[in-house]
């Protein structure tokens, strides 16, 4: 019995090292000086699947942020599906683009064409978007109904809630200790 | 001692639950201790840089040369070197052109990212310059009347990730067309493609006529961009938007490499979707003026393939150079008729013959498409 409490003491003293070295490389500043600044140009790129409800819907896949060059969008076409990007209530960039789930095949085989424009059952697309405050993107299909809305805003991962989490485990670790020694 | 018991299992499950976290705390500090290396690594190449140029312009006159050959480190794939006290070149890096603002940098890539040093005397003669590494920076330095300039020692080294190929004006104002490789070994193969792509683009009206409103640039990658679907050539909009990025791109014009011999064999078609092209090499150039007729002008096909279409869903309405006969859209226009078979045998066209129907016979629009996609192209242009 001796034994199998002195090995409990044993696992708790390096319990309580593993928590300490875990806090003390928390601790540990951010290193930012090698990088300046945010972007002006920085980009959004969404990737988004286009389907029916019945099959999955709209939803997006993933997402990047990367720097780069906007597309100025001037050549909407003629039934735009719209990509809108909101604060909220207030819109704050808006895009017309293709019915993502059409495309069209062409091919040369001898002296004949060969293909056509399909729609598919689903498509994945993707949309690049100015990095903004928004909160929200909303997607519209060429009928102007809204098949997608997602959220932009999330929360940054962050350890330091362990932290707090780690403290009342730690003082807790020390009494139970002292009451077993 | 029963207290303590009682107590062990709850104590064992802390333990457990706390090694998570700690492990969870070390991983993330993981990549700050790799991010500080990588940094140290940075001042210790900016500080050898800076001795070996303060030393060429003290001791040597100016034009003279040396060769030096500097470490780094094994993440860092590109070194560059920037002014912003002169012009920037932002389509060699849009990041560089944009985040150095002030004195000139040495910015190591490592990943997406570039870590940034201040260093001095620098009088590039290409602003940004970047170089690849592989564990050595091999460069020339010369001395000039204000500072070094510097020249990678084997010019392929020289990296750009966007290549402008014809530049007429502001972007806002342009069509800018970003070619992106795939499945090209050789980049000069892939330039060599773009430069004659454009050309051939540029040669046919009604895009001659405007050709003052086009920009074009190439992006070479090896990024896999996933472009063989079931016989179809349709590569990815993320992957390849992702890397058309890194140049103006209102029209990504994907260029996957194929033998002709492979593609006789075994033709794949090219496809169009949205602002996407994707185009088989091997196949006859024709084909890029008709995908672009599609992109650009969101002209419809009008050849007939009945048995593709029975299954499409596609109403050729939709597209404005099919009609119902009599063909009241293009009705009383000059050179226009009312041609049966547009997409489906039910509809008309505007001409007997055009790139939406036979490139490989004929690259005109015909009168009626060309008036459609001029009225696309007044949207460019202006003040520019």
């Amino acid at each position: 019995m001796r034994a199998r409490t002195q090995g409990a003491f044993h696992m708790q003293r390096a319990l309580l090292a593993s928590l300490l070295l875990a806090i003390a490389l928390s601790s540990l500043p951010a290193i930012r000086a090698g990088i300046i600044g945010q972007a002006p140009d920085e980009l959004l790129l969404v990737k988004v699947q286009a389907a029916d409800s019945s099959t999955g819907g709209y939803r997006v896949l993933e997402s990047v942020t990367l720097t780069g060059f906007l597309p100025d969008y001037r050549n909407p076409p003629a039934k735009p599906y719209q990509a809108v990007l909101r604060d909220h209530d207030m819109v704050q960039f808006t895009l017309g683009f293709h019915d993502p789930r059409l495309i069209l095949t062409d091919a040369i085989v001898g002296e004949e064409m060969q293909g056509g424009v399909e729609k598919l059952d689903e498509a994945s697309f993707a949309l690049l978007l100015p990095t903004t405050n928004a909160t929200d993107l909303d997607i519209y299909d060429n009928e102007g109904a809204l098949v997608l809305t997602h959220p932009l805003r999330k929360r940054a991962v962050s350890w330091s809630w362990l932290l707090l989490l780690a403290l009342p485990l730690l003082a807790w670790i020390v009494y139970a200790m002292r009451k077993e020694a | 001692m029963r207290d303590a018991q009682l107590h062990r299992p709850v104590i064992l499950a802390m333990v457990a639950v706390i090694m998570v976290l700690g492990l969870g705390l070390a991983y993330s500090s993981m990549g700050r201790l790799q991010n500080l290396r990588m940094e140290e690594e940075q001042v210790s190449l900016t500080a050898s840089m800076q001795a070996t140029i303060d030393n060429l312009l003290r001791s040597s006159e100016t034009g003279s040369a040396i060769e030096r050959s500097f470490q780094v480190a094994p993440g860092i794939s590109e070194i560059c070197f920037a002014d912003a006290n002169a012009p920037l070149d932002k389509f060699v890096s849009a990041e560089l052109a944009r985040r150095v603002t002030d004195g000139s940098v040495v910015a190591a890539k490592s990943g997406k990212r570039f870590l940034l040093s201040p260093v001095e005397h620098l009088q590039l003669n290409r602003n940004p310059l970047c170089i690849a590494t592989d564990g050595s920076l091999d460069v020339r330095l010369v001395s000039r009347s204000r500072g070094a300039d510097i020249m990678p020692l084997d010019q392929g080294q020289q990296r750009a990730d966007c290549t402008s190929v014809l530049y007429n004006g502001a972007e806002q104002s342009s069509v800018d067309v970003t070619f992106v490789s795939d499945n090209y070994g050789d980049e000069e193969d892939f330039a060599r493609d773009v430069a004659e792509y454009t050309l051939y683009l540029i040669q046919h009206e009604p895009f001659k006529s405007r050709q003052d409103v086009f920009n074009f640039y190439r992006v070479f990658t090896q990024a896999p961009l996933d472009c063989m679907q079931q016989g179809i050539l349709a590569c990815d909009p993320y992957a390849a938007k992702r890397e058309a990025a890194k140049c103006p791109s209102d029209y990504v014009i994907v260029m996957h490499s194929r033998s002709k011999t492979q593609n006789l064999a075994s033709p794949i078609r090219s496809s169009s979707r949205g602002t996407l092209v994707s185009l088989n090499a091997a196949d006859d150039k024709a084909i890029f003026i008709h995908e672009f007729g599609h992109a650009f002008g969101e002209l419809g096909d009008e050849y007939v393939d009945e048995r593709y279409y029975s299954a499409a869903r596609i109403d050729p309405l939709d597209y404005p150079n099919c009609d119902r006969a009599p063909c009241a859209r293009w009705s009383g226009m000059n050179a226009t008729g009312c041609y049966s078979g547009c997409m489906l045998g039910a509809y008309s066209r505007p001409t007997a013959d055009s790139v939406m129907r036979s490139p490989y016979r004929t690259t005109d629009f015909g009168a009626f498409n060309e008036q459609e996609l001029m009225q696309h192209l007044a949207r460019y242009g202006g003040e520019r």
